[in-house]
């Protein structure tokens, strides 16, 4: 065949860029000489070698650089976005305005970013000290730092508690306190029961039983809790060296250098037990140093200096290490986006049996639980302390699902909108498993079709690359919780968990973001991405 | 520590210089990483350019180039933390670069190939400039040029892209695009038979 005598074009390139021998040169020219295709292609080559170099010295278009800078300072600056947002918010919960409101506000923000931008830009050669905090006129300096607020969930609640400072009340209404932010100013109590209160991934306190806890400062940089009375338990995440977290009990202040600890203060007595990391007790005029698995106790008129550090034995630790301020959520946004994608499970239960969700122990006895919206298990221990009986909770977005167990531990889930009132045995049981079988068919449905869209995608695979260097694919996986509307898009995106690192995981997530479905029923999927 | 430089042009680079620049661009680096807002600026400035035309010459294209800049500077201010300084920081954007540049040819909202590259405007000062059928021509070649590199796979692309336009040695491609040098080189291969293959099948000339 003629073909197999040209010259291979990437040869020619070769030969065109200088790249071949002086012999391999001088076959090729005698080739092309000769051969009018190579000769062709040849010249077509040179004319592209010219216009790669040419490529190579484009100079770049002028772009709206101080606009893009704009946006790149939005975007990483996210304590600036968060104030803007709190600053907006009492306009945005009114329907009215929300149009003129929205592009008001972002008219504003965008002016103020853009002037703030400006004239650092101007600033920029010969940059000023600028003083940290010594503001007169807050409206006047909008450059001046604002440490956006916290804003935590409730996402357990048994028994008599409060979230405004009055007295705890075992009939609260669950609804609201499930739909209430706690911020900054907060008076938390509770009387027999318990509260936990999430402000951050992996990060929350809880209150044990008869305990009284305010919110003095809870912002991004300072959470400052006074502990009136009882005890709280806090899980914190790693937090930066210029963020600081402190519990204020009596005349002693416990501050926060690592992760898991409980803060008791009753009858003036403090009694501080670390599960991890280190936390530091001070009264004014000395500090002790608690670390992980250490307990300190300081009488009342007791000095602190003279207080010894002891152990605490293994069994108490590991109950702290598992039961300190839980249950959280297992994916955390931003609390307002997590109503929207959370739901409220409301559970009865004989006194003091255990329950476990998801196979997790979360408590025990009656309580409401937040849950992020998807299928769940539900297990009530039986008389004898085991678990033999086991009940699904479908759980939509802003969902509140009741659930009954009777003394065996049989669990009963109520139907969807069900009130209380309509928990007469047996009544609409037809209904009951005609819905819960399309949502079965629907949840199947979507998974199947979610699956397929990702079934041998080169992106996922790409995501993960990294690890295959280290042959730590295999085995890997993270499990997603998607609400797929009627519409196939999707309305919320959770991981759920996953065993490979956050880049991975955050490069999965983009990837099963972009799957788009077709119109079909709408479900919450729970699916494993595995490797 | 390698830095990966398209030859500037400017002439006076002499080490002492260098040296400078080094320290000029870890104590920028430090400064970004304690979060300081005028540092932030300052590294945005300084390298905006450059990125704005690395992604330009990668993608051939202006069309969202906002976006992606932006993309860069953002990735680049939340990943600051973890730069080690074991590549110059223009290397380490360049991979930030390539990399949005990847996601973007991978992006199957594609968008339609090519108004390809405008013809320099700022650069114009040639001795003698090109007469209109020339520089026609020279568009066109451009466009021969990314409308072959757009009919290879996205990784083949980039790192034929990066070898025979940047003219970056495999050792720099194989940390930009954090791989293998052999890996990079046997992908270079392919990339380099299929590229110049596509480039002398011109339309219309099927060869043979």
């Amino acid at each position: 065949m003629r073909l197999g005598k040209h010259i291979a074009p990437h040869r020619l390139a070769d030969a065109v860029s200088g790249r071949t021998s002086d012999r391999e040169s001088a076959r090729i020219e005698r080739h092309v000489t000769a051969c009018a295709r190579c000769a062709s292609a040849r010249d077509r080559l040179v004319s592209a070698r010219a216009a790669m170099a040419d490529i190579a010295e484009q100079p770049p278009p002028e772009l709206g650089w101080d606009h893009i800078g704009v946006r790149v300072y939005w975007s990483t600056s996210s304590a600036r976005h968060a104030a803007l947002r709190e600053k907006g918010r009492p306009w945005w919960r009114q329907a009215a305005v929300v149009p003129v409101a929205g592009a008001l506000g972002l008219t504003a923000a965008a002016g103020f970013a853009l002037t703030l931008w400006s004239a650092e830009s101007r600033r920029a050669v010969d940059p000023p000290a600028r003083p940290p905090v010594a503001r007169t006129a807050p409206a006047a300096a909008p450059q001046a730092p604002v440490t956006p607020r916290l804003r935590g969930v409730v996402t357990f609640a048994s028994g008599a508690v409060a979230i405004d400072g009055g007295a705890p009340r075992a009939d609260v209404d669950v609804g609201a306190l499930f739909a209430s932010a706690i911020v900054e100013g907060a008076h938390l109590r509770t009387g027999e029961g318990r509260l936990v209160i999430q402000f951050g991934p992996t990060s929350g306190l809880a209150l044990t039983p008869g305990s009284s806890v305010r919110l003095v400062r809870f912002d991004h940089r300072v959470v400052e809790l006074v502990v009136d009375e009882g005890t709280v338990e806090v899980e914190l995440a790693r937090r930066r060296m210029d963020q600081t977290f402190s519990v204020v009990a009596g005349r002693h202040r416990v501050s926060v250098l690592g992760t898991a600890f409980q803060v008791g203060h009753r009858a003036g007595d403090l009694d501080v037990e670390c599960a991890r990391g280190q936390v530091v007790v001070s009264d004014g005029a000395s500090q002790v140093a608690v670390s992980a698995g250490e307990h300190i106790q300081v009488m009342e008129r007791s000095l602190l200096a003279r207080a010894l550090r002891q152990e605490i034995d293994r069994r108490r630790l590991a109950g702290l290490e598992r039961g300190l301020a839980r249950p959280l959520l297992p994916a955390w946004t931003e609390s307002r986006a997590l109503f929207d994608t959370s739901s409220t499970v409301e559970l009865e239960a004989p006194t003091g049996r255990a329950v476990r969700v998801d196979g997790v122990e979360v408590g025990a006895g009656s309580f409401a639980l937040r849950v992020m919206s998807g299928r769940h298990q539900l297990e009530v221990a039986g008389a004898g302390g085991g678990f033999a009986n086991k009940a699904w909770i479908d759980a939509a977005p802003r969902d509140r699902r009741e659930a009954r167990a009777d003394s065996s531990g049989i669990v009963r889930v109520l139907p969807a909108g069900a009130t209380s009132d309509a928990r007469a045995p047996g009544a609409g049981a037809g209904a009951v498993s005609a819905e819960q079988a399309a949502m079965r068919a629907a949840r199947r449905l979507r998974r199947r079709q979610l699956e397929r869209a990702l079934e041998g995608g080169e992106r996922a695979l790409q995501c993960m690359r990294p690890l295959e260097k280290r042959d730590l694919v295999a085995g890997s996986y993270v499990v997603f919780d998607v609400g797929v509307n009627a519409d196939g898009s999707q309305g919320h995106l959770n991981v759920v968990r996953s065993n490979v690192p956050p880049d991975a995981e955050r490069c999965l997530r983009r990837v099963v973001d972009e799957v788009e479905l077709p119109d079909g029923p709408q479900a919450t999927v729970r699916f494993k991405l595995a490797f | 520590m390698f830095s990966v430089g398209r030859k500037s042009g400017s002439g006076s680079t002499p080490s002492q210089q260098g040296t400078q620049e080094l320290a000029d661009e870890a104590e920028l680096v430090r400064r970004c990483q304690a979060g300081e807002r005028d540092a932030q600026d300052a590294f945005y400035r300084r390298f905006r350019r450059q990125v704005a035309a690395n992604l330009y010459r990668v993608l051939g294209q202006r069309i969202d180039l906002d976006d992606l800049v932006q993309d860069v500077f953002v990735i680049a201010f939340r990943g600051l933390a973890r730069f080690r300084g074991e590549a110059r920081l223009s290397t380490w954007l360049y991979r930030i670069c390539v990399n949005v540049a990847l996601g973007r040819i991978r992006s199957k909202t594609r968008r339609p190939p090519a108004v390809l590259m405008a013809n320099p405007v700022v650069d114009a000062v040639e001795s003698s400039p090109p007469s209109p059928e020339q520089a026609l021509r020279q568009q066109q070649d451009r466009e021969r040029v990314y409308r072959a590199l757009e009919a290879m796979p996205p990784k083949k692309r980039i790192v034929l892209y990066l070898h025979e336009i940047e003219g970056l040695d495999l050792k720099e491609i194989a940390y930009i695009v954090d791989a293998h040098p052999v890996t990079v080189r046997t992908r270079l291969f392919y990339a380099r038979r299929e590229f110049y293959r596509l480039l002398t099948e011109g339309e219309g000339e099927g060869g043979g």
